[in-house]
């Protein structure tokens, strides 16, 4: 075994660089399949696209699969986007999971049609919702599963433990299925993308359609972490 | 060529087929419905302890006291499942099979192609037909089965072969073969074999050599036959059957069972027999039946419909465990039995869009287990009702086939925020002045109502009980949230929230 010495002046200069040089030398070929440097541009990472360009456009394609998206709704507009997401994914016939946190989804906004692919968990409060939604990502035939805890009382999303998302990031890490969760707060900490929606309605919204209002709705993208559980400073981008 | 599968002893292994471990311990088995039960088979193991066919089972049990949990009663059912395998394993290497005796199955193998020993021969080369009937062992052998084969160029011969065989004999020359065998193995009558014996006839070759007229003028015409037989010139046809399409297991339980673990037990190993059985054939389950029969001699039966036929033991198994974890029974089992219905395999390839599932056998478990979660009726795909009635859906199964394909929209979009409801709606106190709410008081909110849209009236159902009658309002209320409110007969209600 070859020795490597690793005490270099703290400026560094050319002694510490030779003793880099040395130890990637042998640690490569102690683990010969490690990869030893880090490639330019990672490749892009599978997506759901959601269809709807704020979404898809802050996210570089859409919801990223085998991660977890929160999409916090402190003040509105969470029913609204979700609706939006089922139509655009029932018309490309897809797969999707809803797991309804208070069972408040109203399915008399979309048809027959649009509905056929989608399975509707209608729980009772948020302790069984995320229990279904266990069940939900390990079964891994869902495109995307969507986990709505909007309108939960606060008493109830007080006593999930911290845990239970890092546990449902284990188990959507190997899945291709992209997951969503929307929230009043920002509470999901194993979020790889947290996005947040800042949007009021008044009667006057009735004036429009549903593609208009959505458009009109600011998303802000407050984390990002790539590969790290570290949570950055929250970047603030605004589409639209 | 013929080929004959014998399986000795093959009342005792039927029942032992359910517990293979069974096969190297000392196990003797009986027939409960004689009148005075004797041993009629008997184990490697039991014989080497000095118990023997036709004793007592007092007797057996005291020549060896450790054989008091292994006395096994004949079992029809099993018998019956022992008999199909053997069938269905004989089809799965020829079509012209002959079920001659019980454990005893004859093949035609003229087709198989065996008859490529040489470019002048028509014999069969010896290697291929051990090569076939070391196959057909392996293939027995999964089937918990211990078997002989014997194959020879007439069925009479190929089964004199199988009972010497150990366990594969191929008879290439049948004078030789046939010489050295014992003169009880032609099946001649009692009388006949006592005389042969008085005469010092000992093996085949013996009797052979005694020549055809001189025994059919001592013997009569049952010498002749027995010369014909023993000279391998009497061949027959075969009885044909068609394969059999049953695939069903069964066990009796000695002992009734109480809790789950020995049930799956014995529940797996049936499965995996019967998948053993379905790919001999080149099928998949399609669909699986749990029978069970309780101490009350109430019966229960269920039919698992699997969604992609399947012959994966884990899937199908995860399936049967998934339901008996839920099943409470008021009496003790006593009896169980599986059968399998045979289909085909389909094969999906999966688009851009996954509109097929890709699992849909563990698609199906996770809604079992999502129902047993949260209801029959919170789980599922939401269908509308043909009905103005607000909320009127009514909830169905997931469609586990492709999505249909969607029609380009004609509705217009809906206009304003989607609602999110209250199930139920939540009673509310509404003020109302000039005819339009001013003031809300619920646990939803408490406070004054800033604007409001209606009323939106509607009713329907006025021919039935299930008549309705309702105003709707939108309204903002002063926390700047807007909820849907409705008057009704019973009074008002916050039926949601805009959001």
């Amino acid at each position: 075994m070859r020795s490597v010495r690793l005490d270099s002046p703290p400026d560094g200069g050319p002694e510490l660089r030779a003793n880099i040089v040395q130890l990637r030398d042998l640690l490569g070929q102690r683990f010969p399949r490690v990869r030893m440097t880090v490639p330019e541009k990672l490749p892009a990472r599978p997506s759901f696209a959601t269809g709807l360009p704020q979404i898809d456009g802050l996210l570089q394609g859409g919801l990223l699969k085998g991660a977890i998206t929160e999409l916090v709704s402190a003040q509105g507009s969470g029913a609204l986007v979700l609706r939006r997401i089922l139509r655009i994914a029932g018309q490309n016939r897809q797969r999707i999971a809803l797991i309804d946190g208070s069972d408040g989804f109203d399915p008399c906004a979309l048809n027959n049609g649009l509905m056929a692919g989608l399975l509707w968990v209608r729980c009772s409060d948020a302790a069984q919702a995320l229990k279904a939604t266990d069940l939900v990502l390990r079964d891994g035939n869902m495109s995307l599963v969507v986990l709505d805890l909007h309108q939960n009382p606060s008493t109830q999303l007080r006593k999930i433990p911290g845990t239970t998302w890092y546990r449902l990031q284990r188990i959507i890490e190997p899945t291709p299925t992209a997951f969503l969760a929307i929230t009043s707060h920002a509470m999901v900490t194993s979020a790889e993308v947290r996005l947040s929606l800042a949007s009021q309605f008044t009667l006057k919204s009735w004036e429009q359609r549903e593609d208009e209002l959505v458009s009109r709705i600011k998303f802000v993208l407050q984390s990002r972490a790539c590969g790290t559980t570290e949570v950055p400073e929250p970047i603030a981008v605004e589409a639209s | 060529m013929y080929a004959v599968i014998y399986i000795p002893d093959f009342f005792l292994h039927s029942v032992l087929r359910a517990e293979p471990a069974l096969e190297k311990q000392p196990v003797v088995l009986i027939d409960e419905h004689e009148k005075k039960p004797i041993v009629l088979q008997l184990t490697v193991a039991a014989r080497a302890l000095g118990i023997s066919e036709g004793m007592t089972s007092t007797q057996a049990l005291a020549r060896c006291p450790a054989l008091a949990g292994q006395i096994k009663n004949r079992s029809a059912s099993q018998e019956k499942a022992a008999t199909e395998a053997l069938l269905q394993c004989a089809y799965s290497f020829s079509p012209g099979i002959e079920s001659t005796a019980d454990g005893v199955c004859t093949l035609d193998l003229a087709g198989l192609g065996l008859n490529s020993g040489g470019a002048s021969s028509i014999e069969p080369e010896t290697s291929q037909c051990d090569e076939l009937g070391n196959e057909m062992l392996q293939r027995l052998a999964l089937l918990h089965l211990p078997a002989q084969v014997g194959i020879a160029e007439n069925p009479w011969l190929a089964l004199l072969a199988a009972r010497a065989a150990t366990p594969c004999r191929v008879v290439t020359n049948s004078t030789e073969f046939l010489h050295a065998l014992p003169v009880e193995s032609i099946g001649a009558s009692f009388e006949t074999l006592s005389i042969l014996k008085k005469w010092g006839i000992h093996s085949l070759g013996q009797f052979v050599a005694l020549g055809k007229e001189p025994l059919s003028t001592r013997l009569g015409p049952e010498a002749l036959a027995l010369h014909e037989r023993a000279t391998a010139n009497s061949t027959r046809p075969l009885k044909l059957i068609r394969q059999p399409d049953s695939f069903h297991e069964s066990i009796e339980f000695e002992h009734e069972i109480e809790t789950i673990e020995p049930l799956l037990f014995v529940l797996r190993r049936f499965l995996e027999q019967l998948l053993v059985r379905l790919e001999m054939m080149y099928w998949v389950a399609q669909e699986l039946r749990l029978q069970l029969r309780f101490e009350s001699g109430e019966p229960y039966d269920k039919t698992f419909r699997i969604p992609a036929p399947t012959s994966n033991v884990e899937t199908l198994f995860r399936m049967l465990y998934t339901h008996l974890e839920t099943l409470r029974t008021e009496h003790p089992i006593v009896a169980l039995g599986l059968s399998a219905k045979p289909g085909r395999a389909i094969n999906h390839q999966f688009g851009l869009f996954e509109s097929v599932l890709r699992d849909p056998n563990h698609f199906h478990e996770t809604l079992a287990r999502l129902t047993a979660l949260v209801g029959s009726d919170r789980v599922g795909t939401p269908v509308l009702e043909e009905s103005h009635r607000p909320d009127a859906f009514r909830m169905e199964r997931v469609s586990l086939e492709e999505l249909p394909e969607v029609q380009p929209e004609n509705p217009p979009l809906p206009r304003g925020p989607a609602l999110y409801r209250f199930r139920p709606p939540v009673a509310v106190t509404v003020t109302v002045a000039d005819q339009r709410p001013t003031s809300l008081e619920s646990s939803v909110f408490q406070g004054t109502i800033r604007q409001a849209r209606g009323p939106w009236r509607s009713s329907g159902q006025w021919w039935d009980n299930e008549r309705w009658n309702r105003d709707e309002w939108d309204v903002q209320a002063s926390n700047g949230r807007l909820y849907r409110i409705c008057h009704q007969t019973e009074g008002w209600f916050v039926e949601g929230v805009y959001d």
